[in-house]
C-alpha cells in the first residue's frame, strides 16, 4: 500500500510538470526561447527568481547549517535578502531597459565592446557548469538516500529530466515549472514545519528556542570574525546577475516588474531562510548530532513523517533542485549561443534555436559528470560565487552606470578577476586551512584595481 | 522566536498560494478559444 501511494505521488507529480511544460509550448523561435519574448508577468518572474535561487543550498544545506549553527547562517541570509532588493531597485530596471539584449553579455557588448561580450559568455557558461554540477550532486544525494541508487546514476536522472523539458520549451517552459515547483515546496516545506512542531504534543515547540539558543551560540563561538564577513561577502556578492538572473530581469513584461519581482525575491528570501534555520533547530531534538549538515533535513524527514508524507517532501525537495537546475540549463545555453557563438558566426534563427537546445544538453551532461566531483553543496556553491563576483561585476555594474565606460577597463577587470579569484581558490583547496582574508575580498579588490587602471589608462591616451 | 518561525511559515505558503493562482489562470489563458456557433456563422452583410 505504501508503495502504493509513493509511486501515485510520484507519478502524479511528474505527470502534473509534463502537463505545465506542454501547456507553456514549445519555443518556435529563438526569442521566445531565449526571452520568452518579454511576456512574463510579476507573480511568474518573482516565482522563477525564488524556485532558482533557493537550490540544494538553501534548503539541505541551510538546513544542515540551522542545525548546527542557529541563527548565524540567518544572518549571513540577510547580506543575500539585501542584494536581491539592491539589484531590484537600481539594477534590474536598467538591464531591462536595453534594446535588444537577450543576456548580460549582450548589455556588456552594449556598454563596451565584442570583446567583453565574448569574454562574458565565457565565464558565465563556466559558471553555469559549475553551479549546474552543485544542483545535479544535490539532486543526487536526495535521490539516492531516499532510493538507494548510486550517486552518478541519481545526478545523470535529474539532469537528463531536466534538460528534456528546458530545451522543448526554453525560458517560458522553464519558468511555468518553476512556477509549479515553487508552488509546491513552498506550500509544503512550512507545512512540514508545523507538523513537527505540534508532534508529540508539542514537544518540539516547548524546546525550539532553547534549542535555537544554544545552537546560535556555538555557530557565533566557532565562527571567527573574518569567516563571517567573507561569507556576508559571497553571499552578497556571489549570485549577483548569474545568468538565469539577468535572463529573468530580461524577461519580464516592463521594468517595473522586472524592479518589483528582484525586491519581493529578496523579501521571500529572507522568510524562507527563517524557515529553514527553524526546521534545522527543530532537528536538533529528533537527528542524531553527528549527522553530516546536508543530511539533517532528509534525516528530519524519515523520522518525523509518515510514508505519504515523506514521499511529499521528496518531491518538494525534487521541485527544490530541479527548478534551480533547469534555470541554470536554460541560462547557460542561452549566453552560450548568444555571447559565444553568435559573436563569432551569422547564423539564422533556427540554426540560433538548435543551437541552443544542443547546448542545454551538452551542459546537462557536464553537470551529471561533475556532481561526483563536488565536495558539500555550500562549499561549491561558495567556490562558484567566489569566481563570479569578482570576474563580471565591477565590469557589470561600472558599465550600467557610468555614461562612457572603457572596454579596456572591462577586460582587464574581468580577467584579473577570474584568474586571482582562481589561483586564491585553488591554493586555499591544496594548503592547510588558516584564517586568511577571504579569497572573494582580495579577488574583488584586484578586480576593481584592474576596472580603475583601465579607465585611468584610456582616458590618459585619450587627452594626449 | 516560536511565533516568528510560524510566521514565516505561514508568509511563505501565502507566496505558493498566489502563485499556484496565477500560474492556473495564466495556463487557462493560453488555452485556445472554443469556437462558439455564433462565431462560425457567416457574418451578415449590409448594405449594397
Amino acid at each position: 500500500m505504501d508503495a502504493f501511494l509513493s509511486t501515485v505521488l510520484v507519478l502524479g507529480f511528474f505527470a502534473l510538470l509534463a502537463f505545465v511544460a506542454y501547456r507553456a509550448r514549445a519555443a518556435r523561435e529563438y526569442t521566445e526561447f531565449s526571452l520568452a519574448k518579454r511576456s512574463l508577468p510579476l507573480a511568474l518572474i518573482f516565482a522563477s527568481l525564488c524556485a532558482t535561487y533557493i537550490g540544494p543550498g538553501f534548503s539541505l544545506g541551510f538546513v544542515g547549517r540551522g542545525f548546527q549553527s542557529g541563527l548565524l547562517f540567518l544572518c549571513v541570509g540577510l547580506a543575500y535578502c539585501a542584494q536581491n532588493i539592491l539589484v531590484g531597485l537600481f539594477v534590474a530596471p536598467r538591464l531591462r531597459s536595453l534594446v535588444d539584449c537577450h543576456t548580460l553579455g549582450d548589455a556588456m557588448r552594449h556598454k563596451y565592446n565584442r570583446a567583453c561580450q565574448v569574454l562574458t559568455g565565457v565565464i558565465s557558461v563556466g559558471v553555469c557548469g559549475a553551479l549546474s554540477a552543485v544542483m545535479a550532486n544535490g539532486a543526487g544525494s536526495v535521490v539516492e538516500q531516499v532510493f538507494g541508487i548510486p550517486l552518478w546514476r541519481a545526478a545523470i536522472f535529474s539532469a537528463v529530466l531536466a534538460a528534456l523539458y528546458t530545451s522543448w520549451g526554453g525560458l517560458k517552459t522553464t519558468i511555468m515549472t518553476d512556477a509549479l515547483q515553487f508552488a509546491v515546496f513552498s506550500i509544503l516545506m512550512p507545512a512540514m514545519l508545523l507538523f513537527a512542531l505540534v508532534r508529540d504534543g508539542g514537544r518540539g515547540a516547548a524546546v525550539f528556542s532553547v534549542e535555537l539558543a544554544a545552537a546560535s551560540s556555538t555557530g557565533f563561538q566557532s565562527t571567527s570574525t573574518l569567516e563571517i564577513v567573507g561569507l556576508i561577502a559571497a553571499w552578497f556578492l556571489g549570485e549577483t546577475l548569474i545568468p538565469p538572473y539577468a535572463n529573468r530581469a530580461l524577461a519580464a513584461q516592463s521594468s517595473r516588474a522586472s524592479r518589483n519581482s528582484f525586491v519581493l525575491a529578496g523579501v521571500f528570501s529572507f522568510l524562507w531562510f527563517a524557515l529553514m534555520i527553524a526546521l534545522g533547530t527543530v532537528a536538533r531534538t529528533e537527528v542524531a548530532a553527528e549527522t553530516k549538515g546536508d543530511h539533517v533535513l532528509l534525516s528530519l524527514v524519515q523520522t518525523t513523517l509518515p510514508v505519504g508524507g515523506r514521499m511529499l517532501l521528496l518531491i518538494a525537495l525534487l521541485s527544490v533542485i530541479l527548478s534551480s537546475l533547469d534555470a541554470l540549463l536554460n541560462a547557460g545555453a542561452v549566453v552560450f549561443t548568444q555571447d559565444v557563438v553568435k559573436p563569432l558566426a551569422r547564423i539564422s534563427d533556427r540554426t540560433s534555436l538548435t543551437c541552443g537546445r544542443l547546448a542545454t544538453v551538452a551542459l546537462a551532461l557536464v553537470a551529471a559528470v561533475g556532481a561526483t566531483a563536488v565536495p558539500e553543496i555550500i562549499t561549491g556553491l561558495r567556490i562558484c560565487y567566489t569566481v563570479w563576483a569578482p570576474a563580471i561585476l565591477p565590469a557589470a555594474v561600472f558599465g550600467l552606470w557610468l555614461p562612457r565606460p572603457r572596454p579596456l577597463a572591462g577586460i582587464l577587470s574581468m580577467i584579473t578577476g577570474a584568474t586571482v579569484a582562481v589561483t586564491l581558490e585553488s591554493v586555499q583547496h591544496a594548503g592547510p586551512k588558516a584564517a586568511t582574508v577571504p579569497p572573494i575580498l582580495l579577488a574583488l579588490a584586484a578586480s576593481l584595481a584592474a576596472y580603475f587602471l583601465g579607465h585611468v589608462l584610456v582616458g590618459f591616451r585619450g587627452r594626449r | 522566536m516560536l511565533m516568528a518561525a510560524v510566521l514565516a511559515a505561514v508568509l511563505v505558503m501565502a507566496c505558493g498560494v498566489w502563485v499556484v493562482t496565477v500560474l492556473i489562470a495564466t495556463i487557462a489563458r493560453a488555452k485556445p478559444p472554443v469556437e462558439s456557433a455564433a462565431d462560425r456563422r457567416t457574418p451578415e452583410t449590409t448594405g449594397p
